[in-house]
């Protein structure tokens, strides 16, 4: 149903009536922001590419095939304003796929874990410290339930890099989550 | 099924993209094997966090910002829509000239970086003196700035 609504808003658009966009901002914007904010780590820094990824979408809605669905669109934007910031943030270190990076940065977390939603901060912090395509990699097919070509689209990579991007991931939480896991049942 | 085969497979059997056969082989497995059964048991409930992360908030004058910025732009998006090309096309038709010429002056203008582009002009020329006039066509072709 949505989708409906996202063509006419964008038919409005590009006959150049700015108030359907409103309407695009509201209803995407916590998964814009959310996206960012994965991929960045950094909340002022999420908002301004979130704001930076619905501005360029704007000044490209013109040319926008309405035949392909708004949002992986409107995401591709925001996690390659993302990865881009990252980028010029730190142009010497690591590259942003390489897994040594998840490898040595795990941090020490509280070891009791009695609820979902501590398992869930947990693994959100787990997330953070992955290599950030694979951050990127994971916010879009698991929280935004992207399909895999929908992630190799926004991360301009083949679909089998997807997955071993996803495959690496869940190893590499997987294994500090076992260690957590054990820790927590011996307690 | 070696532990090996089922560690390999435990991911998409756990999202349901198995053969039933394989993932019956697998399930068989994992009631005989402790060890496996843990792994899967790890993985289900990574999967399951990862999926029930919670969305974060974008902050309230967010949506302002956005729209406070965009009323800095020219309200017409820079790249010509569908729409645009047509009246493109037919404005081409009907002035003869270049729809690539229009097309610059339209884009340059929205873009914003030329504020004074010429605007062609089509005048028609009934009840004046043609007589010393090119030609007898009864349009005139100019530009406006």
């Amino acid at each position: 149903m949505n989708q409906v609504s996202d063509v006419e808003m964008i038919r409005n658009c590009q006959r150049g009536d700015v108030s359907g966009f409103r309407t695009l901002v509201d209803r995407y914007k916590d998964r814009v922001y959310t996206t960012s904010l994965r991929i960045v780590g950094n909340v002022q820094d999420a908002e301004d590419i979130a704001q930076e990824a619905f501005i360029a979408a704007y000044k490209s809605i013109g040319s926008f095939d309405i035949n392909r669905k708004f949002m992986p669109w409107l995401l591709k934007i925001a996690t390659n304003l993302s990865i881009d910031h990252l980028r010029r943030k730190q142009p010497k270190a690591v590259p942003l796929d390489s897994p040594e990076v998840a490898e040595i940065q795990w941090n020490e977390y509280p070891l009791e874990i009695a609820e979902t939603s501590e398992l869930c901060q947990l693994t959100e912090q787990l997330v953070t410290q992955l290599p950030a395509k694979y951050r990127a990699a994971v916010s879009l097919y698991y929280t935004e339930e992207l399909t895999y070509s929908e992630v190799a689209d926004a991360l301009d990579i083949p679909v089998g890099t997807v997955k071993t991007y996803l495959h690496r991931s869940r190893e590499m939480l997987k294994k500090r989550l076992r260690v957590v896991l054990s820790e927590s049942v011996k307690l | 099924m070696n532990c090996e085969n089922v560690r390999q497979l435990l991911n998409e059997y756990i999202e349901n993209n198995l053969t039933d056969a394989v993932s019956q082989s697998l399930s068989e497995h994992l009631r005989k094997c402790e060890q496996c059964a843990m792994e899967e048991s790890i993985l289900r409930t990574l999967l399951a966090t990862l999926r029930s992360l919670p969305q974060k908030s974008a902050p309230a004058d967010f949506t302002e910002h956005v729209m406070e910025e965009l009323s800095k732009l020219d309200d017409v998006p820079a790249t010509i829509s569908t729409e645009k090309a047509r009246l493109l096309s037919r404005l081409a038709s009907k002035s003869g000239l270049q729809p690539a010429w229009i097309g610059m002056r339209m884009t340059a203008r929205s873009v914003g970086f030329i504020k004074y582009v010429p605007r062609p002009t089509v005048r028609l020329r009934i009840g004046e003196d043609r007589s010393r006039s090119l030609t007898k066509f009864p349009l005139a072709l100019g530009f406006r700035w």
